[in-house]
């Protein structure tokens, strides 16, 4: 007789749905019911020990706490201070550069000079898009060196996304493009866009320091010292590149 | 889950039926309990930001989850975590006391070396386990296959159990 492996045992003790089929096994098997009872005793005592941990939680005093932090956090981002500021310390974080595809730059009387500001470590808006250009003709991007702590990609979708391209390739950076109209900011080791529909293409390192990419608070991929891991619908996948959406 | 068109949960009542929960998971994942209230306040503050909706279950995944990666993000450093273990030093054993009081320091200084023996990712799984969520879940927020979490949860409780009974015996 095969007996059940030390997951399904688990799975058993905790009655998790997957297991259903294991339990005209356990009828069968005095073996296998005595290490579910074992399981048992040692979840109690796992539980009786972690309990030791938890100490007395202060959820009026937490509440003020996250108001607090939420309205000093709107006003902040309201503050033309604040703006300067963070500009300076992007400076220092790392160096951006924005390129535009070069249907843009082909295009007569193409706004170029609007797509920059005066600073382009501040918050980069790109422009407007002539009327005759097809909406994906025209793209910006950021692309900044892959820090040694890591990326965090934070993309929120301010129209439909047609879907989500992760390009793994043999530079040192990390680029990210997107329709134009869309907004880039980087800082602290994060890249955040506000796209505006479309396409997205992120280009990423193929080896190095952790990435992870969220798409409206969603997590698409982790990359970390234990490898990637994709959390949404993946449309198409190779060794080059992973396309989000539906297949 | 929603998170942009969706209108914004009710903040009181998420806030009481949720934090409690979060702050002794990041209390447990931490050692910490600064970082742990840090985290737990911050994975609050995204969930309400970011507009998130869904059922109750769904809500308290994701704040588990959201701050299941705060912590990774905040670790990720090594220098952090020996800080961190510089300034909670695990209580070496000693001859016990009647004091109730020691011993509940005690058992609380093994828990926390017996958790800091373990993997982070088995960390996580036995945590979020033991907060009541599903494999699936659980799966979700750490990101392996939900058929692998049996065998990994039972791993960990394994090693678990048989660090904290070595240290409950000497």
């Amino acid at each position: 007789m095969t007996h059940l492996d030390e997951g399904t045992i688990v799975a058993l003790r905790d009655r998790q749905p997957a297991v259903h089929a294991a339990r005209a096994h356990l009828e069968a098997c005095d073996r296998c019911r005595a290490r579910v009872e074992d399981a048992r005793g040692r979840s109690r005592l796992v539980e009786d020990a972690l309990r030791a941990l938890d100490g007395l939680v202060e959820t009026d005093e937490a509440k003020a706490r996250v108001r607090a932090r939420m309205d000093a956090r709107i006003a902040r981002q309201r503050s033309p201070a604040w703006h300067a500021l963070r500009a300076v310390d992007l400076r220092r974080a790392a160096v951006i550069l924005l390129v535009t595809a070069g249907a843009v730059s082909a295009l007569p009387g193409a706004p170029l000079h609007r797509w920059l500001t005066a600073d382009p470590t501040a918050t980069v808006s790109t422009g407007a898009v002539s009327d005759e250009a097809p909406q994906d003709a025209a793209r910006a991007a950021i692309m900044v060196a892959l820090p040694e702590s890591g990326v965090r990609i934070l993309i929120h979708a301010s129209a439909p996304l047609r879907n989500v391209e992760v390009v793994w390739t043999d530079d040192a950076d990390v680029r990210l493009d997107a329709p134009t109209g869309s907004r880039f900011t980087y800082g602290e080791g994060r890249i955040e866009a506000t796209v505006a529909g479309g396409a997205v293409r992120i280009e990423l390192p193929r080896e190095g320091a952790p990435v992870h990419v969220e798409v409206d608070g969603r997590v698409y991929l982790s990359r970390t010292p234990g490898g990637v891991v994709l959390d949404a619908p993946v449309a198409e996948r190779s060794e080059e590149r992973i396309l989000f959406g539906q297949p | 889950m929603d998170e942009r068109t969706a209108p914004m949960v009710d903040f009181d009542e998420t806030f009481e039926e949720h934090y409690p929960g979060l702050a002794r998971y990041c209390r447990r994942l931490t050692g910490d309990p600064d970082v742990a209230e840090d985290i737990a306040q911050e994975s609050m503050v995204r969930l309400f930001e970011r507009k998130v909706i869904g059922t109750s279950g769904g809500i308290r995944a994701w704040l588990f989850k959201t701050a299941t990666h705060l912590v990774r993000d905040r670790y990720r450093v090594d220098t952090n975590r020996k800080r961190l273990l510089e300034k909670h030093p695990v209580t070496p054993s000693i001859p016990e006391p009647p004091d109730r009081t020691l011993e509940r320091g005690q058992a609380r200084a093994l828990a926390r070396e017996t958790l800091d023996t373990l993997a982070p990712r088995e960390r996580e799984i036995l945590l979020m386990r033991y907060s009541g969520f599903s494999y699936k879940e659980i799966a979700d927020a750490v990101g392996v296959s939900a058929t692998s979490i049996g065998t990994l949860l039972s791993r960990a409780e394994q090693r678990f159990a048989e660090s904290f009974s070595a240290g409950d015996l000497a």
